[in-house]
């Protein structure tokens, strides 16, 4: 879907802002060139949206100046790290500014001693990893996006990814974060210390706040020791049911696993449609698991999860010990998201999660739903923390198959928050969700969430049009501008 | 046109080719990614953009490296796209009048095109030579931005025989491009004689022209098409096994937009052959080690766009004391167009592919494109790292030589430009 039916222009009264916001970041970094507002006003949703400037600050004082003008003007600002939010959140819906962090890309320190590193918000989190690896150090959170996603895109949507049954989310590693109002002043939260229990805790509102509340622009990291040894698990099993619960089993102890990914009948259909991989004939799921930690101990809790799958049934049970095979295993679950893509290129992709004991329930519900309404829905993600990627497939040329698809996702939701689940686990709500807010999350919460909302950002200058549904939008007089699109 | 439109509905605007493209690394822009420049194609498509000077900048930046294609989890052919886009903007646009003298006037014409490439010599010998990126397709010195390699005193299709026997047992012709042509003939002669070592059966068939990757580049289809004729034509007149190419650039040319241009798959295209998979594939390996230690540098166009890998390290392997360097992949950033994209990007590139070379303590590096020696020689000269760059073809060659009883070994360094040996 495109947001803009033609080529936005600036009225003349608005042309000095390009002046302003040049004057701030230099000439180079802020420009009002249709081409670049067109390059700079997608996500990963594949929707499109048209920001009027492009701006790429140096420095928090920039990005602190650059807001404090907006708020004067009222102009929306858009934070944009890598633009791979799956939700919507970095799209410029009303015109504005788009900010776009790639600047801010300098790793400032890597402590060993205290097992800290500060980075500023637009590192990329894989450039992060491989620098803190280097010294033997770990920083878990690890979305499949890692290899291009931005550490500040990480604080704003929470980022999970494969460790986080072992290792917690993103919120679980930031100690102090630097980041910037809507009304331009800079904050600090927290201390930075691996303890502190003075005052609010400011950070942990900010981070998930999908670039609503402030632009993150540093941030004070913990980091662990890196572990010695990683082993790899690859069951599978003839239903389904007997994956569900060998992963149930595993999850629940007594080692508790590294990553524990799921993927299900249908998903292994496309992967082997995509490549063979030799996974063996009769998979209806496959179990990728993997256990870290001295070599020994390592060893012992894949032998472990291989016991607990053999337990549950499984046709085969695979743990080498060689790195390169290990590495091939994972090659089959990193194939999954190609492979969907090269069975139907459009998919609603969903990122739900429920108590891990329901996901039997989960897998089981999803499944009737598909067979009921018609529609192909594929499913594998992190077992592990209960949290699945329900992907439903559709032809984009099919407009009955997408509303099937768009219907049965519905009920999809409807099942997980039966089953006590949330509609997301780490992809966030920003425009694409916006409308189910309000299943999930009560009355009172919400009017909660939005007065804080005021309360930081009262000309709702600051991502607006995310989280909220209808969110009342800015009139264009009330801005001074009519640049707001169909 | 409408594959090209599948291809650009295919992308899901993920953002992964920031992980790789070697502009983006560089400038950090989403501009200079291949999600921004096919974001930037359909919306000219649309209308809801035009064909201007930055859409031009914008999508002439991209190396066509396919560097994106490797990790595009959709498979979204990136090359086709930017060449599109780049053939709708040169129509909307048009060429400039030397651009269009040189591809349609010029290039067709193999003598007109020596005189001119002799006339370039010569001011190049009088003029002072300027501080600026080397051209990697000859034909674009018109360009005026840029500064032009030293140019050979006689090109090599007029030095090297069109025609040598070998034992009747494989035969191939051997298409040399103008940059083998005009300023490493001595590779050219190196490839010959290796392939005449072996004794394969040798046409270099002497009516072949430029391949046309800058052409295109440029977006005239209409002139690539016509060198592409000539070039199968030249290539094909006699029944050949193979067609064996020294330039990474030519051969994923004419292997990838070939069968477009000529409108028919199949035949030419099947036959394309890089000199290392020739060797690999079809020469054995009688032999016998250098003693230099020789890295190798993959160049875009035979690694990204052909997914050779292999066969160029193993020649390495087995005629010298190989060693790999780090990101062996990464572009060594001379940017195959009129580099509208930056100098200072195609330096940073040269600078982070020079502590490559350096941390991997090889004496020689190797690879397997003429446009990447240019570029390695320029950006290792730059930094006052007095490491030779070869084609690989050229180790393998001392190899042999040295495999056989009789031959002095000669060292790199002292093998003088003019290698050119008096056997021909
Ligand atoms: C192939 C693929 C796989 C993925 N896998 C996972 C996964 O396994 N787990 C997971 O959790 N996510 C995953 N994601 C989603 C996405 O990568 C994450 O949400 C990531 O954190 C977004 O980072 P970004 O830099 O791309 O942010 P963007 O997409 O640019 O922005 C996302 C949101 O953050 C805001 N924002 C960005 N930078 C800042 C800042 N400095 N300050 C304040 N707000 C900011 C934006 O306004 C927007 O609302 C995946 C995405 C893709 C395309
Ligand atoms: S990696 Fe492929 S699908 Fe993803 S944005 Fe780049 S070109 Fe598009
Ligand atoms: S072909 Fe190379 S330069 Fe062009 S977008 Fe892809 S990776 Fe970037």
């Amino acid at each position: 879907m495109v947001h803009y039916a033609r080529a936005a222009r600036f009225p003349m009264k608005e042309k000095d802002l390009v002046r302003l916001c040049r004057g701030i970041v230099g000439k180079e970094h802020a420009t009002d060139a249709l081409e670049d507002r067109i390059c700079h006003g997608c996500d990963a949703t594949r929707e499109q949206a048209l920001p009027d400037l492009v701006v790429r600050p140096g420095c928090a004082e920039e990005v602190g100046a650059i807001l404090s003008l907006a708020n004067e003007r009222r102009v929306p600002v858009y934070p944009r790290g890598a633009g791979s939010g799956l939700t919507g959140g970095a799209l410029p819906l009303r015109g504005g500014i788009l900010l776009d962090t790639s600047r801010l890309n300098r790793i400032i320190s890597i402590d060993p001693a205290d097992s800290t590193a500060v980075v500023e918000a637009g590192v990329v989190l894989g450039e992060f990893q491989a620098a803190v690896e280097r010294r033997g150090l770990f920083y878990p959170p690890d979305p499949a996006s890692s290899d291009f996603c931005t550490i500040g895109g990480n604080l704003a949507e929470c980022a999970g990814g494969l460790h986080c049954v072992k290792y917690g989310v993103t919120r679980d590693y930031v100690l102090s974060a630097e980041a910037v109002l809507p009304c331009g002043d800079i904050i600090h939260t927290g201390s930075g210390t691996l303890k502190s229990v003075v005052g609010y805790d400011i950070g942990r509102l900010l981070i998930g706040s999908e670039g609503t509340l402030c632009v993150f622009t540093r941030a004070t990291l913990r980091l662990i020791p890196l572990p010695e040894c990683v082993r790899t698990m690859l069951a599978s099993f003839r239903t389904v049911a007997d994956g569900v619960r060998a992963a149930v089993r595993i999850a629940s102890g007594p080692v508790l696993p590294r990553t524990l990914e799921i993927m299900d009948e249908l998903t292994i259909r496309c992967i082997r449609a995509y490549k063979p991989f030799g996974l063996p004939a009769g998979a209806a799921a496959v179990l990728l698991a993997e256990s870290d930690g001295p070599p020994a101990a390592a060893a012992a809790g894949i032998a472990r999860m291989a016991e607990a799958c053999r337990a549950e049934g499984a046709i085969e049970v695979e743990t080498p010990s060689d790195k390169a095979e290990a590495d091939l295993l994972w090659e089959v679950r990193r194939a999954a998201s190609p492979a969907l893509y090269s069975l139907s290129p459009r998919k609603i992709n969903e990122d739900v999660c429920v108590p891990r004991s329901r996901l039997p329930s989960l897998f089981e519900g999803v499944a009737g739903i598909a067979a009921r309404g018609g529609i192909a829905v594929a499913c594998f993600g992190h077992a592990g923390d209960g949290n699945i990627h329900v992907n439903a497939l559709y032809d984009a040329a099919d407009p009955d198959e997408r509303s099937r698809a768009e219907r049965g996702i519905e009920e999809v939701f409807r099942l997980v928050l039966d089953l006590g689940g949330s509609i997301s686990g780490e992809h966030g709500i920003g425009t694409a969700k916006a409308r189910f807010l309000s299943w999930e999350v009560g009355g009172r919460e919400i009017a909660l969430m939005r007065a804080i909302k005021r309360l930081l950002d009262p000309n709702d200058i600051l991502n607006p049009g995310k989280i909220f549904p209808d969110e009342p939008r800015i009139s264009a007089d009330e801005r001074g501008s009519s640049r707001i699109l169909p | 046109m409408d594959e090209v439109r599948r291809e650009l509905e295919r992308c899901t605007r993920c953002g992964k080719c920031r992980a790789v493209c070697p502009t983006f690394l560089v400038t950090r822009r989403e501009t200079d990614v291949a999600r921004g420049r096919i974001a930037l194609f359909e919306s000219i498509l649309r209308g809801e953009a035009a064909a201007t000077d930055r859409a031009g900048e914008i999508l002439m930046g991209c190396y066509r490296c396919a560097r994106c294609m490797d990790v595009c989890p959709s498979g979204v052919r990136v090359d086709m796209i930017v060449q599109a886009a780049r053939e709708l903007l040169a129509r909307r646009r048009g060429l400039g009048p030397a651009a269009r003298l040189v591809f349609r006037g010029i290039l067709p014409r193999r003598r007109l095109y020596d005189r001119m490439i002799a006339l370039a010599r010569v001011a190049q010998a009088v003029l002072p030579s300027r501080s600026a990126q080397p051209v990697r397709h000859l034909p674009l010195i018109y360009g005026g931005r840029r500064s032009v390699p030293r140019l050979a005193r006689r090109p090599a299709l007029r030095t090297l025989p069109e025609i040598i026997k070998g034992k009747g047992e494989i035969k191939i012709s051997l298409f040399l491009g103008c940059m083998l042509n005009y300023v490493y003939p001595e590779i050219a002669a190196s490839i010959m004689r290796v392939l005449d070592m072996h004794g394969v059966d040798i046409i270099l068939p002497k009516t072949q022209v430029c391949c046309g990757t800058p052409v295109l580049a440029s977006g005239d289809a209409a002139a690539a098409r016509a060198l592409a004729r000539r070039n199968a034509a030249a290539l094909e007149a006699d029944k050949v096994d193979a067609v064996v190419f020294g330039c990474a650039s030519c051969a994923l040319t004419v292997a990838r937009d070939y069968p477009r241009l000529l409108d028919r798959p199949g035949a030419l295209p099947d036959k394309v052959f890089d000199i290392t998979e020739f060797i690999d594939r079809f020469l054995g390996y009688s032999n016998l080690p250098i003693d230099e230690t020789v890295t190798y540098h993959d160049p875009c166009h035979l690694r990204w766009g052909r997914g050779v890998t292999g066969p160029p390290r193993e020649v390495l392997r087995r005629s010298s004391d190989y060693v790999e360097m780090e990101r062996a992949g990464d572009c060594c950033g001379l940017g195959g167009s009129f580099s509208l994209t930056h100098y200072d990007v195609s330096c940073a590139l040269g600078e982070a592919k020079v502590e490559s070379i350096r941390s991997s303590g090889a004496a020689v590096v190797a690879t397997a494109c003429p446009g990447c020696i240019l570029q390695l020689q320029d950006q290792l000269a730059r930094a006052g790292l007095g490491v030779p760059v070869v084609h690989a073809v050229q180790v393998y060659e001392m190899s042999y030589l040295r495999g056989r009883a009789g031959h002095e070994y000669v060292p790199f360094d002292s093998r003088a430009r003019s290698g050119r040996s008096s056997r021909f």
